[in-house]
């Protein structure tokens, strides 16, 4: 028999299910695939309100072909976790396509409702989690809607209703049994996805390379990278230089990374874990996540967890990228220098490298100070900052582009105007072509105090960059040549990248504090509930995580004692529904037919069900009628409930007839 | 079941008898018929001309020892005509009120669609007060006063359709259809039905007709099988093919019908199936369907009887 066909209404519920899950995607589907899925679905939805017919095969098939092509093209790797949804929505928007009958809705919302929980793969933000409810709502009116006959169906309230009801005994039922899921079961150190894929592109923040215009997107871009807690009172906020990677190598346009820095390398690199000394600084970091491995932490970093390592370069870095919400505990010595532990003349060789021939006249500049001032650092240092806090440079965040092949010449000498990546990169030509070994280092600088959670929020408009010269005897010691055309953007963070906003705006400032507290709390108690914690919660039971034994028995107990309490509600809930004595005692006499494969219809008669049960069982036919009479007697008749006695022993002697004959 | 309800049952299964020794093979019919009736409802049947309409009007007013009365419905006919008219006496210098056919115990209104809307709401008006009112004056009808309407089905030329809110005055409507093979051979090979009808002995009077309405309304009806009525007629409300579902007059009339079928089955309480069994000829004529339905009234309310469970 085929299934029903499904009417313009449960279509649309389908529809409208569907399209909600597919704007949670959103975020992170490429936006011309989602345009073209959206494409699809409007036309589909004016096809079945114009023409009835389905789509032919010769339109339908090569869609497949192009849906998973355009897949494959777009991410590649098809089973990679991207790949896989974007292919899993495409190919669910087709089934939307020819879905002509209930069955299909059906296996649709199926669909769409893991769709909703993979959604959590790529985001777990409390705001998206709260959209996420919209359309799981509207899959289960969608359900309720494709399932209901066609005479029970009511106006969009009383649908809620109705499934309203059912739904609250049903999350009655679900919630104690997610809730100790999720505490309970074991808990992998890392997610088994996330490593995969190109993920370098996939959010915004600090990039391995600096080029001109790389920061000023960070600039713009408000969304927090880490929250930070300072337990013994936060260091000064000129001190806050969240360090990322160390860039080294210039090529004219593009500052990147040296091999020195590299976390792969294992010579000259800092396993964790640290303890660091006790009078360091210490400070619990929440990282977002950003599918990096830097860990930014402050100079110069001493503590650090496991996993994570310290680089020749002294930026923190850790083994896998964090792709999800990541939390740790750190130690820095404030403000101290990155000391140069290992390849000295290595270090010393890349700080001094320059792309030759590029930017004479910046080289001859920086040579005229060596000349004049010798080889002391400190002196060319202070010479360099002077040139730039009197050469009539400015702070801004949209300077004219830089064109030519010398580029630092065209700064210095024509431009002047630029932020902390211009000043940054021709601080460190000017030291390299003055003789002192410099390089450039990127993170971000300070962050704002959340007064609500007490903690600092770190955005990637606090992305900054300054520079590092190396001084005999100290290590490499950091200079922001920032502060010397721009103080203030040192020491009021985001001052100029729409971070602040005024006095004026206090309430509105207010407010996004505690919206940043609230996330704050979300990410530190739901989304990053890990293995670590875990172990917490139950060592705080006194249950060795460690002992499977012990484990599995709390397991199995909690699993077991949430089983009794379904079943006791289940249970109370049969029992409270027939409210009639009388009802009670007849569905005991239905129960018992049942056995012998009668069932009456959803609208038949006890008295014309008995009938037909006599009929079928005519060594009963007796005392069926007897029961079947005594029950209307006594819920239909005027005698009530004092006809009960007379049902209950009808159903006795029915029992009895039926074992005997059994 | 008590002494009462076991004769009334005797009485009336010898009523149900006569009636299908003239109409044949319609005993479900004859059966809704005879419960409208003692219901106190009038009752409408659809159907095509010439199958037994006429006959089983005659045959219940025989039967109960009714006075009969036929009124053709045309075009041209005036509530006058129907209801009947003040005429001057120049004797007695007064007028005279000349009663109409409607005064009469059983009226068969044939082919009522055929009549203006004009005498058309004066038959109804005649129906729901029991009275008519000519020059201001109020005639009471006899007691009892029922209605046989009969209407074609088919939308012909020169008819005038019952608006909804007059169609909600007959408690229930009926359709008679073909009889099967082999009620129509014996037809066929019988006496004529007018002669049969003749020779049919009255089994009750009109007073005895009130009394057995009395009973009827006096049987028990539990809160069990209200809530199943209720469960019916709010289902022809969110029916979605339905525009306009059961009014809450019509929900009266399904109780007193159901309690008259409870009285015919010779019961003393209401059961769910006395409901079944009149639900349909409620709610045909009662519910207005949307224009694109498919079906009619008595389809849509089949199949929600088949899907509302029994509470």
């Amino acid at each position: 028999m085929r299934s029903p066909v499904l009417d313009p209404r449960q279509f649309d519920w389908t529809l409208a299910a569907f399209t909600a899950t597919l704007a949670a995607h959103l975020l992170w589907l490429p936006p011309w695939f989602a345009a073209f899925l959206a494409g699809l679905l409007v036309a589909r939805w004016l096809q079945r309100r114009v023409y009835a017919r389905a789509w032919p095969v010769w339109i339908k098939l090569p869609l497949v072909g192009v849906v998973l092509t355009l897949v494959v093209f777009e991410f590649g790797n098809p089973f990679a976790r991207q790949a896989g949804t974007a292919a899993l929505i495409g190919l669910c928007t087709l089934k939307l396509i020819e879905s002509e009958r209930r069955r299909d809705g059906l296996l649709i919302m199926t669909v769409t409702l893991f769709l909703v929980s993979v959604q959590f793969l790529f985001n777990q933000g409390i705001g998206i989690t709260l959209y996420m409810l919209l359309p799981t709502l509207l899959v289960f009116l969608a359900l309720n809607e494709i399932a209901a006959p066609p005479g029970t169906r009511g106006g969009l309230a009383s649908q809620i209703g109705s499934l309203g009801r059912e739904l609250l005994l049903l999350l009655a039922v679900v919630l104690p049994l997610t809730l100790f899921l999720f505490v309970s079961v074991p808990r992998l150190s890392e997610p088994l996805w996330g490593t995969r894929e190109n993920q370098w592109e996939a959010r915004t923040g600090l990039s391995d390379t600096m080029s001109p215009g790389s920061i000023t997107e960070l600039l713009a871009d408000d969304t927090p990278v880490m929250r930070v807690r300072f337990p013994d009172g936060p260091p000064a906020r000129s001190s806050m230089y969240w360090r990322g990677p160390v860039l080294w190598r210039f090529d004219g346009t593009t500052w990147s990374r040296a091999y020195l820095g590299n976390p792969q390398m294992r010579e000259g690199r800092v396993d964790g874990p640290q303890d660091g000394a006790a009078d360091d600084l210490r400070y619990e970091v929440t990282a977002e996540p950003s599918d990096r491995r830097w860990m930014l932490t402050l100079d110069f970093v001493t503590g650090f967890p496991q996993g994570a390592n310290r680089s020749l370069d002294g930026s923190l870095v850790r083994e896998r990228p964090i792709s999800s919400v990541y939390r740790f505990t750190a130690r820095s010595h404030p403000d101290a220098p990155v000391p140069v532990e290992r390849f000295a003349s290595t270090q010393r060789r890349f700080g001094l490298e320059l792309p030759p021939g590029l930017n004479p006249r910046s080289l001859r500049l920086a040579q005229s100070w060596r000349r004049e001032l010798g080889d002391d650092p400190r002196a060319l240092v202070e010479r360099a900052l002077r040139h730039i806090r009197e050469g009539g440079f400015g702070y801004s965040l949209s300077p004219p582009p830089l064109v030519g092949a010398h580029r630092m010449d065209e700064f210095l000498f024509e431009t002047r105007l630029g932020f902390c990546e211009h000043y940054a990169a021709a601080f460190v030509v000017l030291m390299r072509g003055a003789g002192v070994p410099a390089r450039v280092v990127t993170g971000y600088l300070g962050g704002s105090y959340n007064r609500i959670g007490a903690y600092w929020v770190v955005r990637n408009s606090d992305a900054h960059a300054w520079a590092e010269v190396l001084v005999d005897g100290r290590g490499w010691v950091r200079v922001d040549p920032t502060s010397a055309i721009a103080p203030e953007r040192i020491d009021q963070s985001g001052a100029f990248a729409g971070g602040d906003l005024g006095r004026d705006w206090e309430w509105l400032r207010s407010l996004r504090e505690r919206v940043d507290a609230v996330q704050a709390w979300w990410n530190n108690h739901l989304v990053r509930f890990d293995h670590l914690h875990q172990q917490d919660f139950f060592s705080g039971l006194g249950i060795d995580t460690g002992d499977w034994k012990q484990l599995g028995v709390f397991i199995a107990g909690g699993l077991a004692g949430i089983g009794l309490l379904t079943a006791a509600l289940f249970w109370l809930q049969r029992r409270r529904m027939p409210g009639d004595p009388a009802l009670a005692l007849y569905r005991q006499f239905l129960r018992r037919l049942r056995r012998q494969g009668l069932q009456p219809g959803a609208s038949e008669g006890a008295n014309d069900f008995g009938r037909r049960a006599a009929a079928a069982l005519p060594a009963l036919a007796q005392p069926i009628a007897e029961v079947v009479g005594a029950y209307e007697a006594a819920r239909y008749g005027r005698i009530g409930d004092a006809g009960l006695p007379r049902l209950r022993t009808a159903l006795a002697a029915f029992r009895n007839a039926s074992n005997r004959k059994g | 079941m008590n002494d009462v309800t076991r004769d009334i049952s005797v009485l009336l299964r010898s009523v149900e008898a006569q009636l299908n020794s003239v109409v044949l093979g319609k005993p479900r019919e004859i059966r809704l018929a005879l419960v409208c009736l003692l219901a106190g409802g009038h009752l409408l049947l659809e159907d095509l001309p010439g199958v037994g309409k006429t006959t089983l009007a005659q045959a219940l007013a025989a039967t109960f020892d009714l006075q009969f009365g036929r009124v053709q419905f045309t075009s041209d006919l005036l509530p006058a005509d129907l209801i009947g008219v003040s005429i001057f006496d120049p004797g007695q210098r007064r007028f005279d009120f000349h009663a109409g056919p409607i005064f009469t115990q059983l009226l068969l209104a044939d082919e009522i669609n055929r009549g203006t809307p004009k005498l058309q709401s004066a038959l109804l008006e005649a129906m729901a007060e029991q009275q008519v009112t000519v020059d201001g004056t109020s005639h009471r009808l006899p007691d009892p006063f029922v209605v046989i309407a009969t209407q074609n089905p088919l939308e012909q030329s020169g008819t005038f359709p019952l608006p909804e809110s007059q169609l909600d005055r007959f408690m229930c409507s009926l359709r008679l259809g073909y009889p099967d093979e082999r009620a129509e051979k014996a037809l066929l090979g019988a006496r004529e039905r007018r002669t049969l009808i003749g020779e049919l002995k009255p089994l009750l009077d009109a007073h005895g007709l009130l009394r057995l309405r009395e009973a009827a309304q006096a049987l028990h009806l539990s809160a069990a099988g209200i809530d199943y009525a209720y469960a019916l007629i709010a289902a022809t409300r969110s029916e979605r093919r339905v525009r306009i579902g059961l009014s809450p007059r019509a929900g009266i009339a399904l109780l007193r019908a159901a309690r008259a079928h409870a009285l015919v089955a010779g019961r003393g309480h209401v059961l769910p199936e006395d409901l079944q069994a009149l639900f349909v000829a409620i709610a045909r004529h009662r519910l207005v369907l949307n224009a694109d339905a498919n079906g009619d009234g008595g389809s849509v309310a089949r199949e929600l009887l088949a899907q509302v469970a029994i509470p």
